[in-house]
């Protein structure tokens, strides 16, 4: 099958939605599609979000307030042009999705609502505002549904992304409900295909394990097709819950907004907030590292010591998990906490590792241009706005702003230009290639998802040294030679949630040695990127590392327009 | 604890439509732990036991997203929040008033936090909306 359309769109969380939308805007004579692997609103992980979302709204804060601290916290690693927009845009962008529908929570007790990682010594502004992922996107949605120029396609997953001349003209995709390809000629192509958190065994992005949503497709198909990524050694982690195991998504919540202390085995605090949350990885660590961890290995979130009371813990918690949505989750949560139903009494174990967000991938300008042309990114698959950490309550906004960016940009430059046929043999060749995965014996992906997440956990985790990541080298040389070739995916076209991740798994090897590869060029510490061998951050290394096609790595210059190191 | 208690034991509604003429119902036992949700188990069963069993995974995780939802033993829940006892024995069914894609994979439509609206027809689909009985 074959279509055209004036502005494709990869992916249908929150920057896909949000460019469509705006592309769709733009001219009602443009036609966009946008492909999402599964129902939009029921897949990827804007829904899932907790909510937290920070912008400015403080009569004494600003704009180049919130801009100083993003960098402090990005340790100067951020493109500032891309703070300036970021900083600048967020109010407009969240005004308008809650014109939309989407329902912005009160935020009660605490300190009311601030951003919990603000830079230590930096003035503090309550700016964090609370809209849950699925309000959120059930309002994108429905936005979504009134512009009859956009056409949706549900149980989708973009394959390859198609070029000529260092052009993107388009996309091969597959039909997970029929398992048919269908090839997209487009004349600009938006990226916004999410993150990569699957990579590893524990995710904030895969609360129950893997899933699918977060395998960082999206940066291999960019690398393969010539485009550029910068900082892909940069990944956040956060907690990984060890006990009680019930689910809370993001353990750091019960800090950040119920009050909450670090406190290791001995009963010690060893850290006070607000802290960037890469300093918590660090500092939680050490702790375990020195042996005052616990049993388990981990160490403790206290909610005895917390300021708050019993009923201020619940309401904070509810908010959190958006209990009047999650209903049922509550009630189990309730039933499953420890014995003790009073979230006073609580104290939670948790690890670092967790894979929580992605601040690497495809270089863009403000425009959200790549280097390729027709090529837009927006979204966690674009880097450079979040230096070398995120802010918490930054990724929320960041969707909305860059997304409505690169949804204008596409707009414009498919006005400009015409399709390009792709050559007759592209979709054959294709369905070839992804068909060649059907086979009697073999490797099943998840075998080879499991081993990836095994080696990344075990070398590629919060703290790295260049013996463990040549370690991790070795093992994805091993798996290209021994694993791959034998991919093996299950038999059957419809539906077949077994050949989606035979898909998939190559690409997921593909980041994993980017990522790899990054961690062994920088050669110093910065925010989320720990060097044991390499403690410090080096000034020599205020740059972004590059990584293009054939895993070619190089350096190039950050992008400072406001704040230099020192001020 | 006898070993069979704590053995979950699942009936699956099964359809493949481009093979199957109807569908069928296929058994399957996973070990139970603590914390095991119904969820859990059916992606226990696609990893070990039948790597064709297709269905929605969650999306949230949280019960907020309505992607795992299905008919258990006759009753429409999301299986992400439905947590396991030993010894359980338990219907699966694609959620009810949706076309069937695969087995528990259903075609939601354009509706999605709302259920009362309309949902598009699938050619070559099953749309089931008779009651079942409890297994």
């Amino acid at each position: 099958m074959r279509m055209k359309t004036d502005v494709l769109v990869i992916g249908g969380g929150g920057a896909g939605a949000r460019a469509a939308i705006e592309a769709a805007k733009n001219d009602p004579k443009l036609s966009i599609v946008i492909l999402n692997q599964g129902p939009i609103g029921k897949s990827g992980l804007t829904s899932m979000a907790n909510g937290g979302m920070q912008w400015v709204s403080h009569p004494d804060d600003s704009p180049r307030n919130l801009l100083e601290d993003i960098i402090q916290v990005g340790c100067y690693l951020n493109d500032q042009n891309l703070v300036e927009v970021l900083a600048e845009e967020g109010p407009k962008r969240a005004e308008e999705l809650i014109k939309w529908g989407a329902k912005m929570l009160p935020f009660k007790g605490g300190k009311g609502g601030g951003s919990a990682d603000t830079p230590p010594g930096r003035p503090w502004y309550p700016r964090s505002h609370y809209i849950p992922g699925v309000t959120y996107m059930a309002a994108l949605r429905n936005e979504l549904e009134r512009h009859p120029n956009i056409t949706s396609l549900e149980d989708v997953i973009a394959t390859k992304l198609l070029t000529t001349d260092e052009r993107v003209i388009g996309a091969t995709v597959l039909n997970i409900r029929t398992g048919e390809f269908i090839l997209i000629e487009a004349k600009a192509t938006v990226l916004a295909s999410g993150g990569l958190g699957e990579l590893f065994p524990h995710s904030t992005n895969a609360p129950f394990g893997m899933h699918g949503h977060a395998t960082g497709m999206g940066y291999a198909m960019a690398y393969h097709a010539g485009g550029e990524l910068i900082d892909m050694e940069m990944v956040q982690f956060t907690g990984n819950q060890l006990y009680p195991s019930w689910l809370l998504g993001n353990p750091a919540l019960l800090s950040s907004m119920c009050g909450g202390k670090y406190v290791n085995a001995l009963g010690k605090e060893f850290l006070k907030l607000p802290q960037p949350r890469d300093a918590i990885q660090r500092l939680a660590h050490k702790e375990i590292k020195e042996g005052r961890g616990t049993e388990r290995g981990g160490v403790f979130i206290d909610l005895t010591l917390s300021p708050l009371s019993s009923v201020e813990i619940e309401e904070q918690l509810k908010i959190s998990l958006a209990e009047e949505i999650a209903k049922e989750r509550w009630k189990l949560i309730k039933a499953m906490s420890v014995n003790d139903p009073d979230p006073k009494n609580w104290r939670v174990e948790f690890t670092p590792g967790g894979a929580h967000f992605f601040m690497g991938g495809v270089r863009i300008n403000e425009r959200c241009e790549t280097n390729l042309g027709g090529l837009y990114a927006a979204g966690e698959v674009s880097g450079g706005v979040h230096g070398a950490n995120r802010m918490g309550g930054n990724a929320m906004v960041e969707i909305i702003v860059f997304g409505a960016r690169a949804g204008s940009s596409a707009a414009e430059y498919a006005k400009s230009v015409n399709w390009v046929d792709p050559k007759e043999a592209t979709l054959k060749d294709e369905n070839e290639r992804l068909c060649g995965f059907f086979k009697i014996r073999g490797v099943a992906p998840r075998t080879i998802m499991d081993k990836i997440a095994t080696f990344m956990a075990e070398y590629v985790g919060v703290a790295r040294t260049e013996t463990d990541l040549k370690k991790a080298l070795s093992e994805i040389e091993s798996l290209r030679a021994n694993d791959l070739p034998n991919l093996r995916a299950p038999q059957g076209r419809c539906f077949n949630l077994g050949w989606v991740e035979a898909i998939q798994v190559p690409h997921m090897v593909d980041v994993a040695e980017m990522i790899v590869r990054s961690a062994l060029l920088r050669t110093e510490s910065r925010g989320a990127h720990y060097r044991e061998d390499y403690p410090e951050t080096d000034p020599r290394w205020l740059k972004h590392t590059r990584i293009k096609k054939n895993m070619e790595l190089s350096t190039t210059p950050v992008i400072i327009t406001e704040l230099s190191p020192g001020e | 604890m006898k070993m069979s208690d704590e053995l979950i034991l699942l009936k699956v509604f099964r359809y493949d439509p481009s093979t199957d003429r109807a569908p069928r119902y296929e058994e399957y036992q996973v070990p139970w732990r603590d914390g095991l949700l119904l969820l859990s188990a059916l992606k226990y069963v696609r990893d070990n036991l039948d790597e064709t069993l297709a269905f929605r995974d969650y999306c949230c995780g949280c019960s907020w997203c309505m992607s795992c939802i299905m008919m258990v033993d006759g009753k429409g829940m999301q299986t992400c929040s439905r947590p396991l006892k030993p010894g359980e024995r338990l219907l699966v069914e694609p959620m009810r008033g949706y076309p069937v894609i695969k087995d528990l994979a259903v075609d939601f439509g354009v509706t999605i936090m709302t259920p009362e609206g309309a949902f598009k027809k699938m050619e070559g689909t099953v749309i089931r909306k008779e009651k079942v009985d409890s297994y």
